[in-house]
């Protein structure tokens, strides 16, 4: 009994010698050309997502962020000094001086 | 170029593949994932090794990482099932019958096949690398990267691991 299973055993994992190889599928070319295709097409769908691009995006993002931030503030300036002299009008208008505080 | 390439390693890339995930529908899919990835990353190939080697490695990783994620699935499936949720139903593992086995050896290798399952992934790998592609120890110590002493080891280890499992295969 013991030595027909050592023999099973010895059968079996011999089993694979003089396998011959398993040959791919018929139209694995084509088949495979046509998946190279697709997924090139997906690469290029998804270009933005290159880093030369990403970082191009990024830095006209700040730029302009900054142009605007800028932009702003030169005007908060402006308006500052217009509602200083609003407030000096309105004052004298009503004849309230630095005095009466 | 990449035509006569894919003709030239296509039944290399797939039995290699074919050995390790032991469905043919598989195998086709992820060697033409081999290919398609082979032919993208074709810069990072040095020259120094054999382009062969490097195939191989990249067939072997695919095939593991496939592998990999379909056990991830299976757990998930086994924890839903946990919860009671409801999933899929799951196709049945059947026997693998490779085609280049000799007729009278074909329930052996179906049955040695089932039991490769149970190995380490490095032992599966080098015993599938020496008896389905007939390489020497060399080569397959280069594509898993390590030395000669190595696969020997890992060979020798999955002799040992197959016996007990096939003794206790056939003892019940």
């Amino acid at each position: 009994m013991r030595k027909d299973i050592t023999e099973l055993v010895d059968k079996t994992i011999s089993s694979l010698d003089g396998i011959n190889r398993a040959e791919a599928p018929g139209y694995f070319l084509a088949k495979t050309k046509a998946k190279l295709y697709r997924s090139e097409q997906k690469e290029e769908r998804f270009q933005f997502r290159r880093p030369v691009l990403l970082i191009a995006v990024l830095t006209l993002f700040l730029i302009m962020n900054s142009l605007v931030l800028l932009h702003v503030q030169s005007n908060s300036r402006y308006t500052h000094t217009d509602k200083a002299s609003n407030v000096d009008g309105f004052a004298k208008e009503y004849g309230f001086t630095t005095s009466d505080y | 170029m990449f035509s006569l390439m894919v003709e030239t390693y296509k039944h290399m890339v797939f039995n290699t593949v074919l050995g390790l995930v032991m469905n043919f529908e598989e195998a086709e899919d992820l060697s033409q994932d081999v290919f398609v990835l082979v032919f993208q990353q074709i810069q990072s190939f040095r020259s120094a090794s054999k382009f062969s080697t490097w195939l191989y490695t990249i067939a072997v990783r695919t095939a593991l990482n496939h592998l990999r994620k379909q056990k991830a699935k299976k757990r998930a499936v086994y924890i839903k099932r946990f919860f009671g949720m409801e999933v899929e139903q799951e196709i049945s593992q059947t026997d693998f019958h490779h085609p280049g086995v000799i007729l009278d050896n074909k329930e052996y290798a179906a049955v040695l096949f089932k039991a490769l399952q149970q190995l380490p992934e490095n032992q599966r790998v080098a015993f599938l690398l020496v008896k389905t592609e007939d390489l020497r120890y060399d080569e397959v110590a280069e594509i898993l990267g390590v030395s000669i002493k190595g696969v020997e080891g890992l060979m020798h280890r999955a002799k040992e691991k197959l016996r007990n499992v096939l003794n206790d295969y056939y003892k019940s």
